[in-house]
């Protein structure tokens, strides 16, 4: 039987049957039960297993509980194994959720499978197979742990569920994008699905996979009776339905859980035989060796791909998908203020706002000087990443934060950026190769930008041709044509449009451009985004860097006569534009007294505050009269209708975010006519911001949410530093920011410590910051006892204490 | 709650991620229960914050509702798997009424809920994803 290689089948139901008890850790056997552990694997050599996995499966420091040192479980295992077969360390998942799901951080699973991995390769290991993964994360933690960690090989399969998708909801095409990048020598399936229900999920992989396809089904589905696990599929049925696993793609095959060298030695059967009666079949047919097992599924690769934790992106020419690039600190002071404070909020609503958009990838760049690019680039990917779903792009020129941001991002980046100087091709190439994705090719080199199309194309051949050393080819590009202004040189965008177009066609890559440099310096800018948009995609563009909101596919011909340069010096442009902008029409004088205001703001209703605090603005009142006549006086009757009772919590909330918005509208009004706002956040005046977070060891953050919402609409600075936060983070952020006071939130009795702790440690430090505590399980007195200057038992009541303590 | 609080809640609550899962298992005298909206309902969750407390207000509510009526129906599941003359108590869940918040890992750890609906339990014993609820009946006889 030539090409499929055997592996072995459950390894649990084997030793439960020799006697393991209930709830026993099979791991213990490696040195409890030596003689059984290796008589399991010897029935399977028998069987035909030609790759046997190492009773490892549960051999990580987070999951191993029992009383033996991991390295004698592990060498142990490995040399159990060893009976004619290859051996493979088997590395199973931790038993814990990563964050943002749950605790676990990045770097502790991937420490924890290194360590695995380290004892599994001094062992002797033939190959190293990371199994029945459920998160892409995890997922990526160990199989970057395998390659950085040895040598070997490494084989991966994850655990689906009956719609095709990991618990955590990744499709086979996401995993298969992050395992191609990865680099990992063969990938597919196991547990989870018996060989039935495998099927059509086995099609697909071997459609976009271009290493072998592993599978090891279940003997069916399982089923709990009285506490044992139990399969309903025998050897000769399960070797049937596996049989057509073969057919599908697959050419790594096993069985998982209720499997038994029973069924693995039937499965062989079953495929010698079907590849004996197809070649009878081809012989006497005079030749349908085209329908032999090992004449899989045609594969193609999708040109370019790129993933999140859950979901994927093709990248194609003439697509023009937006990647938003609102969370580049460039020219946005909010966000600058945001990094250096440590605060979480803005990014996510930029990150939000962007996605519901239309943004199909995010950009997301950390450069501010004098910040720690690296760490904050690192936070923000995780941030970004726990509320949206989309892939991103990591925007960096610091070879150190690329690397700590590839390392923690979910799924398969996109790169930005790599251009053709020898200098960024020796830092980025390597490190792509490393840790997975796409990248963006920069078409410029120590010489600068060319002036020529033709020139940019060298540079793009000179990039493929690097890159091709490293083993990428041109899927693995997106090359950016770069857009200039045409206000500094007319011919500009002809230039960009024909690099575009060239690159599409001649070299058969996708291209990016950013491409509101294009209007740099001219009036509405919006009309010549748009156009060089358009003329972008028509030429080939498959993907723009832009603003979500604001960019669309709409040409305009004056805005194309500026483009193609045949308008000379824009002056037919400026004069149009600029005479209507100063000609613009006065905003519309309805509903625009403090009434109208108010009245949104206590029903709820956003656009409509928005709208009547634009109408004030527009008709003459100042920002201090909209706040101080329109909103204040709204919030103040929902808070205390609220406080007697005759209003309740969401209506609250839905004033509050009302009134956010029409605090933005001032705010942006204020950032736009005056040269220094009076607050960066706020429109009032100077005040010390409050720290806000939920305590270490809590993963539960609605109420803080809450708060913090609340406490932002009501017009105060609030830095939110999210869930999880260790105390000495909060003492610092705290410290670094001025705070005035430090909102903590705990929800249950196991977390309330951390929260004493806090508290404990900002007194320590000498902070002058008030400190006030809230969640389900605190109570003044728990306030009292750990020496909280505030207990705040609802989102209002914070807002109160933050009105005596700030105010 | 206003009527424009309901319309909001009910529009929310037809966005959002609902693959509720759960598994359920006898042990003895004792059935042990584990649902879960999953991590998907986190992220909405986290995403609804980002732009409104109303919102996520509101998106707690429906995740509340939702994770129970799972557990009802995996207790139903139990109770109607019950021998004759057996009797199930209703459930209990861990942190509540006495029982330790640190049985979550014991029932966890016993239905697999880890591998099979992807609950664990976090260094500080709670559950993760955070609409998780784990929870244990008690099998009686009728006299």
């Amino acid at each position: 039987m030539s090409g499929i290689t055997f592996l072995d089948g459950g390894f649990g139901t084997m030793v439960q049957a020799a006697g393991l008890p209930p709830g026993k850790d099979p791991t213990d056997w490696n040195v409890e039960n030596p003689g059984a552990v290796a008589a399991v694997h010897r029935a399977y050599v028998d069987a035909g297993s030609r790759i046997v996995l190492a009773n490892t499966f549960g051999a990580n420091r987070l999951k191993y509980r029992g009383p033996h040192p991991l390295d004698a479980l592990i060498s142990s295992a490995i040399s159990l194994a060893r009976c004619g077969a290859l051996v493979a360390l088997d590395v199973g998942p931790t038993g814990k959720l990563l964050k943002p799901a749950g605790d676990l951080g990045f770097d502790a699973a991937y420490e924890a499978f290194a360590e695995t991995v380290r004892h599994g390769a001094a062992a002797g290991a033939d190959l190293v197979f990371v199994e029945t993964m459920g998160d892409v994360r995890e997922l990526k933690a160990a199989v970057l742990a395998a390659k950085l960690n040895s040598t070997l090989p490494v084989f991966a399969t994850v655990a689906l569920d009956e719609s095709g998708k990991l618990l955590t909801g990744a499709s086979v095409e996401c995993v298969a994008a992050l395992l191609e990048s990865l680099g990992v020598d063969a990938y597919g399936f196991n547990c989870g699905l018996g060989p039935d229900r495998m099927l059509p999920f086995v099609e697909r992989l071997a459609k976009v996979s271009t290493k072998p396809v592993v599978v090891k089904p279940n003997a069916g589905m399982p089923r709990l009776v009285d506490g044992r696990t139990v399969f309903d599929v025998g050897p000769a049925d399960f070797a049937a339905t596996a049989a057509r696993l073969v057919d599908a793609g697959a050419s790594i095959v096993g069985g998982c859980c209720g499997t038994t060298p029973a069924h693995i030695k039937e499965l062989a059967a079953a495929l010698v035989q079907g590849a004996r009666r197809r070649r009878q079949r081809s012989a006497s047919t005079g030749g349908e060796a085209a329908q032999a097992p090992a004449a899989k599924p045609r594969k193609h690769q999708p040109l370019t791909t790129v993933s999140s934790g859950t979901s994927v992106v093709e990248l194609r020419p003439h697509q023009g998908l937006v990647i938003g690039e609102r969370i580049n600190p460039t020219g946005k002071k909010l966000l600058k203020e945001a990094y250096l404070r440590g605060d979480t909020a803005y990014v996510l609503r930029e990150a939000v706002k962007q996605v519901d958009a239309g943004a199909e990838v995010l950009d997301v760049n950390c450069g501010v000087p004098g910040i720690d690019e690296a760490a904050t680039l690192e936070r923000t990917v995780e941030t970004v990443q726990g509320v949206v779903t989309c892939p991103l792009q990591i925007d960096t020129a610091d070879p150190d934060a690329l690397e700590r941001a590839l390392l923690r991002v979910s799924g398969k980046p996109l790169v930005n950026s790599v251009n053709g100087k020898r200098e960024s091709m020796d830092a980025v190439f390597p490190r792509v190769r490393r840790y997975g994705g796409a990248i963006v090719g920069l078409c410029l080199d120590e010489g600068g930008i060319p002036g020529t199309a033709e020139g940019r194309l060298a540079i793009a051949r000179r990039i493929l041709d690097e890159g091709a050393k490293y083993g990428f080819g041109k899927g693995d590009f997106v090359f950016d044509a770069l857009t200039l202004a045409v206000s500094a040189d007319a011919r500009a965008a002809v230039v960009t449009l024909e690099t575009v177009r060239r690159l599409t066609e001649e070299l058969g890559v996708n291209t990016v451009l950013g491409v509101s440099n294009v209007s740099f310096g001219l009036p509405n800018r919006p009309a010549l985004n748009n156009a060089m948009y358009a003329l972008a995609k028509r030429a080939g563009l498959s993907a723009a860097i832009a603003n979500p909101s604001l960019i669309r596919d709409e040409l305009d011909p004056a805005a194309e006569d500026v483009l193609l340069a045949r308008d000379r010096n824009c002056e037919r442009w400026i004069a149009k534009n600029a005479a209507q902008a100063q000609a613009a029409p006065p905003p519309p004088a309805s509903a625009s007294g403090p009434d109208a205001l108010g009245a949104a703001i206590r029903r709820g209703l956003r656009d409509d505050a928005a709208a009547a605090a634009k109408a004030m603005l527009g008709s003459g009142a100042s920002a201090m009269d909209v706040v101080e006549k329109g909103i204040v006086p709204a919030l103040e009757q929902v808070g205390n209708a609220f406080e007697r009772g005759t209003a309740f919590l969401p209506q609250l909330l839905m004033a509050a975010d009302a009134a956010g918005d029409a605090f933005a509208v001032v705010r942006r009004n204020l950032s736009s006519s005056t040269p220094q706002p009076l607050n960066s956040s706020t429109p009032q005046p100077v005040r010390r911001p409050i720290v806000i977070a939920t305590v270490k060891g809590d993963i539960h953050d609605i109420g803080k949410n809450i708060v913090r919402a609340l406490l932002e609409n009501y017009g105060f600075d609030v830095i939110d530093l999210g869930r999880d936060v260790p105390p000495e983070t909060i003492v610092e952020r705290a410290r670094a920011a001025n705070a005035g006071m430090i909102g903590l939130s705990a929800l249950m009795t196991t977390t309330v410590g951390a929260m004493a702790e806090t508290i404990r440690q900002a007194k320590a430090a000498g902070l002058d910051a008030k400190t006030c505590v809230g969640g389900a399980v605190v109570t003044q007195e728990y306030a009292d006892s750990i020496g909280a200057d505030f207990y705040a038992k609802d989102a209002m009541q914070s807002v109160r204490i933050a009105e005596r303590v700030l105010r | 709650m206003s009527a424009s609080c309901q319309g909001r809640k009910a529009e929310l609550a037809r966005e959002a991620p609902a693959e509720p899962k759960g598994v359920w298992a006898r042990f003895g005298d004792r059935v042990y229960l584990c649902g879960t909206l999953g991590a998907a309902f986190d992220a909405w969750q986290r995403r609804l914050a980002a732009l409104s407390g109303a919102d996520a207000y509101f998106s707690q509510q429906i995740g509340l509702d939702a994770v129970e009526r799972e557990m009802d129906r995996l207790e139903a599941e139990a109770r109607a798997s019950l021998a004759e003359g057996e009797t199930l108590a209703p459930r209990r869940s861990p942190g509540y009424g006495g029982m330790p918040l640190s049985l979550s890992r014991e029932i966890v750890d016993r239905l697999e809920a880890t591998r099979r609906i992807g609950v664990a339990v976090t260094d500080s014993d709670l559950l993760a994803p955070s609409k998780s609820v784990t929870a244990i009946c008690e099998i009686g006889r009728r006299p």
